[in-house]
This record gives structure tokens, sequence and C-alpha cells, in this order.
């Protein structure tokens, strides 16, 4: 049940997007007026998330720390994981938000005979954590090009390296790939490792199957059903430009279905932001000066 | 309650059904009761000290004072109580940005499951910290948060229920706050945080353990967990300084009291009163005697500890103002702190903003070296080994490790002074310099990855004495590790509970010994 539920609603979604793209005024509805409500929600929510957490104090200092602290002048500290400044603060939570330090840490513990117990390296969840965020990250920026004008040099020079082993037309990107693969990953560790399945909950899956489902669709739609990009950049350059309008008839439906799994799934997730950034951590990384 | 003999209690851990050897659950966690039966909870307070601390705290922190028993199905719960525990968790999401965070941010990605001291020596699913965890954050869905208002269990949500409040009692205090896991969550949560404010909740109810309020509430009366009065508290000490006479030669006279002194010494009171702890306590007096520190006890902050950590804040922060308090009536200069592991979590990351900042007290200054102790300007107390491991390294105290070569000795770091303040390499400083032969446990399992002894956070009463054997298993597994290997046979300690913990854990494995301070002291 909780794999299937929110595989069904992702399902639903895909099946609204789907029938909405046929039906007279679904496309404006999908293509337009959701993205606009799933924007603001994205926007309000992470704001009100951030505010509502802010509006409660910090009465004590209480963060872990790791490694030696400051302390008498001839032993040495370790000023990233026991910061006494706020540079060192500052050097932590840019390791953390930007490398996920801590999961990179993690090891397994197993029981023996014995009792012994015996700890592995295990940089799994950290690898494809850190796949996953990166490639969505240039992902996301690649597709800047159909809500800018001119296309900022970065998107060309991202989409240049990212396809620079020039497979196939339209050329394959490897992040489509190393996302992908990242998302099984994660995945299907939540549904093999008998722990992490115990502990999972629908919420745990939605994100998963929605993003999964997006990429597929984006997939599909760059190199199976190709879809009229000419039509597409005319619809996100209109909804930046609070201009949108929709070329009728061009748009094929694969790009609603896409469109409205991205709308949903903003609007329900990305509210909570846990997944699409890694967000700063809290008081347990904070200073402690 | 016959508790296991430890070969049976080993092949438990190892082949017993448990998540730990594959075995997973059938039911998912949430339909799971809690079951309590005897050796698996802690005592109720009893009722008169139930009562002692409603004369001197607000009554609604602690509940309603009354004889229950955990395994009945009635637990003489206040009318209402679902409501009184929503409330407070409301007020706690208020007042504390971590809890509100810890609730919101977890993604169940696992990484803290197998770093439990608890999980690893029980297998039960809900010692996995983002379990324990999820123990109070599905009540927090479920009332205060959009999603859980509308899909209820759907997104993970459940009601407040008697069945849930037990899960609490049993889980909550199967955690000894120790903070293993938050070294390796990607979001920092601490469990710590969770568990304090769970057991808080639980103590909105009355629904607590004698274990811990009791030593609050002689802390309270008296100034020391014991319950130790003045006189007793200088006898004791006393009986101390003729057993080192008769030792040494040497007699010492520390003062009790004294107006003026430059330094207030404040210890656990565990050290004045059993072993192992009076080892350490000797060598305290030595070292003080040796160095002619201008020191004095006092008998009224007479206990470094603070069970109030474990209950409330409002206690954490009663018990813990009686230290200035007597530094201020004392006019001393700063404080010294002998060991104890979670008083030095309450002075580290506490103090300073709960009673502090003690402005009436002037930086630490050793006055035999001369050295600043910049690095507590604020809360004014500076730890036993970062003063010590500073006499050494200016040649005042004269040592002879080679008194010590008849041992083999590794290093436990207690994980408050390890994870709350970075406190690692001023006692194995001192470790070098007064024994030759020092082998460290393996790296998982010490510093920051240091295991709990297994006994932290009011959990060292009897009565559970299985589950704590199963908690110390991962500290005496690195233990036994090292035993093999290097044939290490004493294991030295900042706190008097650890070695405690661990005698009982591997008796016949070790000679346990804790008189690395002693040492220090007794050759000066």
């Amino acid at each position: 049940m909780r794999i299937l539920t929110p595989f069904i609603a992702v399902l639903a979604l895909i099946a609204v997007g789907l029938v909405a793209a046929q039906v007279p005024g679904g496309q404006a509805l999908i293509g337009i007026v959701l993205p606009y409500l799933a924007f603001a929600l994205f926007l309000g929510g992470f704001a009100y998330r951030v505010m509502q957490w802010a509006k409660s104090p910090v009465p004590f200092r209480i963060p872990t720390t790791c490694g030696q602290a400051n302390s008498l002048p001839w032993i040495k500290q370790n000023k990233i994981d026991c910061p006494s400044t706020k540079l060192g603060v500052i050097a932590r939570m840019i390791l953390e938000v930007f490398l996920f330090r801590s999961l990179f840490r993690n090891t397994k513990a197993e029981v023996h005979e014995g009792p012994k117990l015996v700890y592995g390296s295990s940089k799994f969840l950290w690898l494809f954590a850190i796949l996953f965020h990166y490639s969505f990250l240039v992902i996301v920026l690649r597709h800047m090009r159909l809500f800018m004008d001119p296309i900022p040099g970065f998107v060309a020079a991202l989409e240049f390296g990212d396809g620079f082993m020039q497979i196939g037309a339209p050329v394959f990107y490897q992040t489509n790939a190393i996302f992908l693969a990242a998302i099984a990953f994660l995945f299907l560790r939540r549904v093999m490792l008998s722990n992490i399945r115990y502990i999972s909950l629908p919420a745990d899956y939605f994100p998963l199957l929605l993003i999964f489902g997006i990429a597929v669709t984006g997939i599909l739609m760059r190199y199976v059903f190709r879809a009229d990009v000419v039509a597409i950049k005319q619809l996100t350059h209109g909804l930046t430009t609070f201009a949108p309008t929709i070329a009728a008839g061009q748009i094929s439906p694969i790009f609603f279905i896409l469109q409205q799994a991205d709308a949903h799934g903003r609007c329900l997730h990305e509210p909570h932001p846990e997944h699409d950034q890694q967000q700063p951590d809290g008081p347990a990384h904070q200073s402690v000066e | 309650m016959a508790i296991m003999k430890a070969d049976k209690l080993g092949v438990s851990v190892a082949k017993g059904p448990s998540m730990m050897t594959g075995a997973i659950p059938k039911n998912d966690w949430w339909d799971v009761p809690a079951e309590f039966k005897p050796g698996k909870y802690c005592y109720p307070a009893k009722q008169e000290i139930h009562e002692y601390h409603q004369k001197s705290l607000p009554k609604e922190l602690g509940g309603q004072p009354r004889v229950w028993d955990p395994e009945s199905d009635n637990w003489l719960l206040p009318e209402g109580w679902e409501a009184i525990i929503l409330n407070g968790l409301k007020e706690r999401l208020d007042k504390f940005r971590s809890l509100k965070i810890f609730m919101d941010c977890c993604v169940r990605c696992g990484a803290c499951a197998d770093k439990c001291h608890f999980f690893l020596g029980t297998g039960d699913p809900k010692n996995m910290p983002v379990l324990r965890a999820e123990l109070l954050r599905s009540v927090y869905r479920n009332d205060f948060t959009l999603a859980g208002k509308l899909l209820g269990k759907m997104a993970g949500g459940r009601p407040m229920t008697f069945g849930v409040l037990k899960e609490w009692f049993m889980y909550f205090y199967q955690c000894t706050e120790c903070r293993r896991c938050s070294v390796f969550c990607p979001y920092g949560i601490d469990t710590a945080e969770i568990t304090m404010m769970g057991r808080e909740l639980l103590h909105l109810v009355g629904v607590n353990t004698n274990w811990i309020l009791e030593p609050a509430a002689n802390s309270n009366r008296t100034g020391n967990h014991m319950g130790l009065q003045p006189h007793t508290f200088k006898d004791n000490i006393m009986y101390l300084c003729d057993d080192i006479e008769e030792i040494t030669g040497i007699r010492v006279e520390p003062t009790f009291n004294r107006k003026g002194a430059e330094v207030l010494f404040i210890t656990p009171s565990a050290d004045v009163f059993a072993e192992p702890g009076i080892y350490t306590a000797m060598g305290y007096l030595l070292l003080f005697h040796h160095i002619g520190l201008d020191y004095t006890f006092s008998t009224y902050a007479s206990e470094g500890g603070n069970f109030g950590l474990f209950t409330n804040n409002e206690l954490m922060k009663k018990l813990n103002a009686k230290m200035y308090a007597e530094a201020k009536r004392l006019e001393v200069k700063w404080i010294l702190g002998g060991e104890c592991g979670h008083m030095w979590r309450v002075l580290h990351q506490y103090m300073d903003t709960m009673n502090g900042p003690a402005d009436f007290l002037q930086v630490p200054t050793s006055p035999i070296t001369g050295t600043r102790f910049d690095n507590a300007a604020s809360t004014k107390m500076v730890h036993i080994s970062e003063f010590t491991a500073d006499l050494i390294k200016h040649g005042k105290v004269k040592l002879d490790p080679k008194r010590n070569d008849h041992r083999t000795v590794t290093w436990h770091d207690s994980c408050n002074t390890a994870r709350a303040m970075g406190l690692l390499d001023e006692p194995r400083y001192v470790m070098q310099n007064v024994c030759n032969n020092f082998h460290e446990m393996p790296e998982n399992t010490i510093r920051e990855s240091t295991f709990c002894c297994g006994s932290g956070t009011g959990l060292n009463t009897d009565e559970i004495m299985e589950l704590r054997m199963r908690a110390g298993l991962p500290r005496a597994n690195a233990v036994k590790y090292v035993r093999d290997r290097h044939e290490v046979d004493t294991l030295a300690c900042v706190c008097a509970i650890d070695g405690n913990a661990l005698v009982m854990e591997g008796e016949k494995e070790r000679e346990t010994g804790l008189r690395f301070e002693p040492l220090a002291g007794m050759e000066g």
C-alpha cells in the first residue's frame, strides 16, 4: 500500500494530463493556469515554511560537533567540524549543503557470531544522492533555455558539456541517464533493503515516482514523440513574460502529460524543501562559537 | 527478573530474530504495540518523590503524583491527557526551532538506522533513530501539518492514543541521547532533542521514572544526587584523605565552602561516594595538593550531574543554577569541573544561555601555568582534563609512565564530551604522558563516532539490566577488539558511570580501571 498508493496517484496525474490535453480549455489549464499556481505555491510554501521555522527561537546552542574543539593553543582544532568562528561554521555548512558531508560518513553495521559487530564503509547512498541532486540541477538549468531569451551563455555551455559524447540526434545528455539511474537506485534501495522499506512512508515514494515520471516523459518527448520545441518555447517564454499563449494544436499531448505531472508535483510536494535542494541544515550544524 | 546470562545474550544478539539479523516484522511499525514486561522498563517515580518535585516546580510540568503500573492497561492518566500532550507539543514547537525543523525535515533515508547502540544490541526496529523520531513525528503530522490533517494516515499521521503513549514511554527510555546518529544524519537531526521533548511531554501527564526523579529530587534538596548532606559530603572526602595519607604518606587538606578561594571545584557526587569514582576523586585531591591550587568544594553545589536534563528544561535550569549561585556566594574567580559526561553537555551547550553569562566570574586562568582558557571565556568553567593537560605541557607535574607499564590502556570518549564539546585530544595527551602502552579502539567507535556505554540519560538502573547490556554491546565489542589484538586490560573513561556500565558488560573479559586521573596525581 505504501508504494501502490503513490504509484496510483502518479498514474492518475499522468492520465489527467493525457485527457486534459484533448479537451477544450484543458491545454490552457495545464499549460498556463497550473504552472502559475504551482509556481506560486512553490514559492509561497517555501517562504511560509522557512518563516514558520524562523518564528521559533533558538534558546540553546546545541550543535553536534565532530572532531577536536578549540581548546589549548597547542592542541590542533578541527576548524571545520568543530568550528569556533563564523568562517568555520560557513565552511561546515557549505560542505554539508553542497557535498552532503555527513552522508559521506555513512557506514554499514553487521552482527556476527560472538556477538561481533563489524562496520564497513558504505558510500552508495551518498554517491547516488549526489548524482541525483546534481544531475537534477543540470537538467533544471538546461531547461532555462526555454524560459530565457536570449539563452544565457552558461546554459549553452552546459548543454554542450552535457552532450559532449555526441551520441544520437537530438544529442544524448549524460545527465538524463545518470538522473534516471540515480532515481532508480534510490527507489530500489527503499524497496529492496528491508529496514529502509520498513521505515518508508507513501510520502517517500511519491516524489521518487513523480520525478521518475517527469524524467521519463521528458525523455520520451525529446527522443520518441518529438514535440514542437518552437511552440513549447513560445508557451514557456510567454509564461515567464506573463503573456502566455498556446499555439493551438501544435503541442503534442506528451508535453501536457509532462506538464501535468510536473505542475502537480510542484504543487503537492515542493513546498517541502526536502528534495530539490538540500536545505541548509538545522540547528545541529549551526554556529558553535 | 532474571537476567539473561552473558553467553546466552550474545547468541540472542547474533542469532535471534531481529532487524539486525535480517528478520522483518510482519506488521507495519504502527501496528506493533509496545508491551511492558519486567526488565523492559524503568520503574515509575515513587509518589513521594513526585510530590516533592511538585512543591518546587510548576505543577503542570510533572502531572499528577500517583502509584501506577506500566504493565497495567490503566496508567491513571489525567482527564484529557491527549490534549495536555498536544498543547505541550505546540508549546515546545513554538519554543524550540530545533524541534520544529526536526519534525519537518526527515526524509527517512535510513542513514541513522544502524548507528544507534540500542538498535545494534536489540535489533528492535523502533530503536532505529528514524523510527524513534517517527513515534513523535507521526503525532506532529496528524495535528500540526496540513497534509496530515487532510490525508491522515496516508501522510504518515497518527492520532495521539494510549498505544502511542506507551511506545513513547518505551522508546524514549531506550535512547541515551548520545547523539551518535546525528553525526551521520544529512539533515543534522538530533534524536537527543526529540527524546528530550518526548520525555518532557510524558512528564506532563505524570509518566516518569524513579531513577531520574529521585536523584533530581536529592540534587534539589541537598545539592547532589546521592542526597549527601553537607557534613556527610565533607566526611566522605575526609575519609578519602585518610586513605590517601595511608597510601602516600601525604596529608591533603581540602577546604569546604571557603569564601574567597580562587577556584570552585565541582564534580559529580558519585566521585565522593563509591568506587570507582572515589579513585578519581583521590586523584583530584592529590593533584590539587601537589600543585598548590587555591580551591574549595561547595557542599551545596556538590554535584556536577544534572538529571534535570533528562526531565525538563525548567528542572535542568534550576539544578544548574546552583553552580553559579555558589560561585557567586563564595566569590571565586572561576569554576573547575571534574569528569562526567552529561554534566559537560549541560555546561557547554545550555548553561551559557540558560543561567549565564556568568559576568561576575573571570575568564579562567590557570594560577599554576598562567594559561588563559579562552574557550571557557563565557561559561567560566574549565574541564579537568584541559586543566591537567596544560599542567603536563608546562612540566608542572612529574610523571613516571613506567609505573603503569603493567597496564595496556585504551580510551573511551564519553558521548557528551566528544560530541557536545569536542574534548578529544586533551585526555589523550594526558594518557600519553601517564602510560606507555596505549591503543585506540577501531576508528568507527571513537572520537565523534564513539559509542555510548549504554547507561546515559538516567538509564543506569538495574531493573533494565538486559537492555543496558545490549546497549553497551557496541562499546564493549570495540573494547574486546583491542583486548584481543593488543591485550588491552584497562579502559580509561572520563566518566565513572560509563565505567560502571562497562564493568557489568564484560566482567570476565578484563579488569577495568578508572585511574588515569588518580595516577596523574598520585605520582606527583
